[in-house]
């Protein structure tokens, strides 16, 4: 099994799938799963950039858009978690993840998926420690500190995913877990981000709920971004088990933003995105513990005379599996429940909370509380039920080449000499990356594909043949019909 | 996998016990076994020969009956003692508490009438205003998220449930409490069952507020049922399927029924701490403001105005520190033993003559930001502190305040043992005199868990082994722990709150910590360690 992991997004999905998919035909793999560490900025349509906490200078539709629309199809099963810069409504929608756009699937506040036989978990958000002990009492309308805090990580978060004891082959999160730099090479990670030193002499550099999950949880990767740099570290644990931890860079030409994992085929298993029993479990065994409450609340621990030790047992989590009875997801209970982008229209902020059928179907199946919907009828408020937004006729017919979107400096041949410079340097300096022999990449651009490529001027005109199709060659296709191709020749042939 | 409890209830039973159990045995075939049965009322009655034939076993009690407190003297008699049958399979639960059945229903109970309202004391007949804040403390406890209670039973009615705007209904004015409407905005029952002297009643459901503004809280159903058996055939037993507040989804908690109403009582009621107390209002809310580390305004007024620099100094400078064992400024007469990361030392103006100070040597600001090793030693202390004490027949109550401190300073001061049971609820009432949110937090808590570095807080730890934690506010006053231990039930001793009206002469100082240091010598494990290095 093969995975990308990707740094962060900052909504340049466009530019991932394509640097995805050169790749694998540069290098005539497969890749099953793409995985990114937060700024996902799953934006779909002008007011949900009100919900990002950015400055309106860089609201920015960027290109989730076209995924949520149906207009493109993520080429790669992709997993994601939140950062701080997200459209914090739409991820408000799905406390317990859920299906963003098809085939683009959110791991939620905190969470534990399995791909196959691999056991993937996530922590969104990033660390702060004034909101840290608080409950999950943020709701829209934002206001300019709810608009922050929204995306701040919650003890109870963390607490849930401390009680797992089954091993978690591959973790994520946005921030870096406090101290790590200590495991990698400190001084070069200094020369790069000179300015970390105070932070990192102080131990204050990342977070420290995802420094406790890394010392629980030991798990064999741990992926993380938020800081823009490349930096790979190797944390022995007392018991001799090993995590392997990679931070990426974000999704910029030059930048070390895309890492290869190649997994042993005993993770492959049938390679469908799963519900995980364990994790499913200790959502329903510490249900009463929500507080949407703005005020430090604290958990039960030892000493108290209530249960504090929530890790699911076999009976516990054999009741899960019957109430769950299928645990694949499918990418059918995707839902639309805002419209889709139109330029043009107003930014209005959102002011009110979706009840999203993905979270509404999981509660019920669980009997467990939605935080957001708890925290609005604590106010006396209700959710509003989705409108069904369908894919609309005329934006396929919108042709779409036309998107005034900020493409990166054109890719000039000299990037091969620093591409091929950079990658044998990682492959020599990182225990990481040998002992996986995995291929890396911080492929930019993709490499003119040999298919034959043409200008299209009207997408409508295939559209018939693409419906037929129905695969991603024709997403592929008009990828490349972009201003940049032409120049991409000489960069595929230098690989 | 059904998690829901069959529970039935009964109005005043009056010693009807034959009408009662086939009644119950008649529902039992209709709808299948019952798990719990609660008698809400008087049990008891003035004839109650028909019990002998369950006490003889004759006659089988069909489901296991919870029967609570009197409130006729005349019943007194009758009842066992607490957690004890009274006959087979049926239990008597003693007049206030909570517990929780085998299917996680939590059912806290107060019976008997309000000595305060009554005015007057009937011997185990009569509830207390401490008695209601006893049963709030214990619903409350270890909860971290604190939901309501599934069942609340009294024997009396909480004003104002009555005057819902639809349903009126006769009640006697000496059925009603305002401290049982104190108690049940509080708590927030699920269901609220008391017993009635004729009619059966049922209000509309009530949705409870929180403390904040527009919070809202789960709904109560208050039911009052008919004694048993009564001629007018209103309705005296009711039947219901609870499932446990703990496992219900707080979304279905707080959906909102057709019919349901506001909160019959007044929402001044949950801001008053403790039942019925008057609540002090601050006066000048200005002088608090006062960036100076300084005392309440009483004792502001007597220090001189000279100490002011010194004091403002004392936080940004740790060499002129007080506490700093290297700083200059220390009183190292008052040094009684140094360990390796701190020191014990007598205070200033101490309440006891063996209360002392656990001190860092070096310049820890709180113990929530202190290194492990001195959290360590800290502890290592306090343990060898209530052994030593415990010699001299008293228990240790520690306390913290990071709260306008530059160094940590954690008071150790003995309590008569008799008083132990005490102390908990004297700190409260005087928490909730000063509008101050103490938190009971259990055993073995370390205060880092609850609060986060840096964080100002007020902490104490009770021979029970219980911490009391308050996030302090501006208005925190600095002497809250030394105003509750010193006053007339704990160490009577009102005139030492402020330390600094109780400053001891040098010579008095230098003969505590000599005999201190004596006395204590068996216990120092500082000592040990200076011998071995010899």
């Amino acid at each position: 099994m093969k995975i990308a992991v990707e740094g962060c997004a900052h909504g340049e999905l466009d530019k991932i799938y394509e640097c995805v998919e050169s790749l694998q035909e540069r290098e005539g793999i497969k890749i099953d799963l793409l995985i990114c560490c937060g700024d996902f900025q799953a934006v779909r349509n002008n007011d949900d950039l009100r919900a990002m906490a950015v400055p309106e200078k860089y609201h920015n539709i960027c290109t989730f858009y076209k995924y949520y629309s149906g207009e493109k199809i993520a080429p790669i099963l992709t997993l994601f978690i939140g950062g701080n810069h997200e459209a914090s409504n739409y991820l408000q929608e799905l406390p317990f993840g859920g299906w963003v756009a098809p085939n683009i699937f959110y791991i939620g506040r905190a969470g534990v998926i399995q791909f196959g036989n691999l056991r993937l978990g996530g922590l969104s958000g990033i660390f702060k420690n004034h909101d840290y002990l608080q409950g999950l009492w943020e709701s829209p309308p934002y206001s300019s500190n709810s608009l922050r805090s929204v995306y701040h990580i919650r003890s109870l978060d963390v607490f849930r995913l401390s009680q797992l004891k089954e091993k978690i082959h591959v973790m994520m999160s946005h921030d870096w877990p406090r101290g790590i730099a200590n495991y990698g090479d400190k001084d070069n990670l200094l020369r790069r981000k000179p300015f970390l030193r105070e932070d990192i002499e102080s131990n204050q550099l990342g977070s420290p709920p995802a420094e406790k999950l890394l010392n629980e949880l030991k798990p064999e990767y741990w992926f993380a971004a938020h800081l823009h740099c490349q930096f790979a570290a190797l944390v022995k644990h007392g018991d001799g088990t090993e995590t392997k931890f990679l931070a990426l860079d974000k999704c910029l030409p030059k930048r070390r933003h895309l890492q290869i994992l190649d997994l042993p085929a005993e993770y492959d298993g049938d390679k469908q995105l799963k519900y995980d029993i364990e994790w499913l479990a200790v959502l329903k065994n510490t249900n009463h513990l929500l507080s949407v409450k703005n005020v430090d609340c604290h958990l039960p621990g030892p000493g108290s005379n209530e249960r504090y030790n929530f890790t699911p047992t076999n009976e516990e989590k054999d009741h899960v599996a019957s109430l769950l009875q299928n645990l694949v997801i499918s990418n059918d209970s995707f839902v639309r429940t805002a419209p889709i982008y139109k330029p043009n229209t107003p930014k209005r902020a959102p002011c009110e909370a979706i009840m999203n059928p993905q979270t509404v179907v999981l509660c019920e199946k669980l009997s467990i509380d939605d935080p957001l919907q708890v925290a609005l009828a604590r106010m006396g408020r209700s959710m509003k039920q989705p409108e069904v937004f369908e894919t609309m006729e005329i934006v396929e017919k919108t042709p779409i080449k036309c998107l005034p979107m900020t493409l990166p400096a054109p890719v000039t041949p000299s990037d091969c000499e620093d591409l091929s410079e950079t990658t044998s340097a990682l492959s020599q300096s990182n225990s990481f990356l040998t002992e996986t022999e995995n291929t890396t990449s911080e492929c930019d651009t993709p490499p003119q594909s040999n298919k034959k490529v043409f200008k299209r001027r009207n997408l409508a005109m295939y559209s018939l043949e693409e419906a037929e199709n129905g695969n991603n060659t024709s997403d592929s296709l008009v990828d490349s019909d972009s201003p940049r191709s032409s120049k991409f020749a000489c960069k595929s042939n230098a690989l | 996998m059904s998690d829901k409890q069959k529970t039935l209830f009964c109005g005043d039973v009056n010693g009807n016990f034959n009408a009662l159990f086939s009644r119950v045995e008649s529902i039992v075939k209709k709808s299948g076994p019952f798990d719990v049965l609660l008698c809400v009322g008087n049990f008891f009655g003035d004839d109650n020969s028909q019990l002998d034939a369950y006490k003889m076993r004759t006659r089988k009690v069909p489901v296991t009956t919870y029967v609570f407190g009197p409130s006729n003297s005349d019943h007194v008699k009758y009842y066992c003692e607490e957690g004890c049958e009274i006959v087979p399979n049926v239990i008597y639960m003693g007049r206030r508490g909570i517990f929780t059945t085998s299917a996680e229903v939590k059912i806290a109970y107060l019976t008997g009438l309000s000595r305060r309202e009554l005015g007057k004391e009937i011997a185990s007949c009569t509830f207390e205003p401490s008695d209601c804040s006893a049963v709030r403390d214990a619903c409350y406890r270890g909860q971290s998220e604190y939901r309501g209670v599934d069942v609340l039973i009294t024997t009396l009615w909480p004003s104002g449930v009555q005057q819902d705007e639809c349903q009126k209904v006769d009640v006697k004015e000496e059925s009603l409490s305002n401290l049982i409407a104190w108690l049940s905005i509080h708590v927030k029952p699920r269901y609220h069952i008391v017993p009635s002297a004729d009619k059966f009643y049922e209000r509309q459901p009530y949705r409870n507020q929180g403390m904040h503004q527009d919070y809202k809280e789960c709904a109560t159903r208050f039911i009052a049922l008919a004694p048993v058996g009564n001629k007018a055939k209103e309705k005296w037993v009711y039947a219901c399927l609870l499932q446990p507040i703990t496992k219900m989804r707080m979304t279905d908690l707080l959906q909102s029924t057709t019919d349901e109403t506001d909160c019959p009582y007044d929402p001044e009621l949950l801001k008053q701490h403790q039942p019925g107390k008057v609540v002090k209002v601050s006066g000048n809310g200005q002088f608090f403001f006062n960036m100076d580390a300084s005392e309440d305004d009483h004792g502001k007024r007597k220090r001189k105005s000279g100490d002011n620099p010194d004091r403002k100094r004392r936080d940004i400078d740790p060499d002129s520190c007080w506490f700093c064992l290297s700083s200059p400024t220390v009183e190292k007469h008052l040094v009684i033993c140094v360990g390796r990361h701190c020191y014990l030392a007598l205070p200033k103006g101490p309440l006891t003559p063996y209360h002392v100070l656990i001190l860092p040597i070096a310049h820890h600001q709180s113990i929530t930001k202190s290194p492990d090793d001195v959290v360590k030693e800290i502890k290592l202390f306090k343990d060898v502190l209530k052994k030593f004490y415990s010699s001299t027949g008293k228990v240790a109550v520690f306390f913290e305040r990071n709260y306008k401190t530059s160094h940590m300073q954690i008071q150790c001061v003995p309590l008569p043992k008799h008083v132990e049971p005490q102390i908990l609820e004297v700190f409260q009432d005087e928490a909730g005199i000063n509008r101050i949110e103490l938190e009971v937090l259990p055993q073995y808590t370390e205060i880092a868990q609850v609060t986060l570095p840096g964080a100002p807080y007020f902490h104490a730890e009770l021979p029970s082994g219980e911490h009391l934690y308050a996030k302090t506010k501006q208005h925190f006053p600095l002497q809250f722990a030394r105003d509750v231990l010193s006053s007339p039930p704990l160490l009577n001793c009102e005139d030492k709150a402020d330390w600094r009206q109780c400053l001891l002469p040098r010579e008095e100082e230098d003969a505590l910590v000599s005999t201190f240091r004596d006395k204590f010598r068996p216990f120092d494990f500082t000592a040990d360690d200076d011998s071995d290095s010899d």
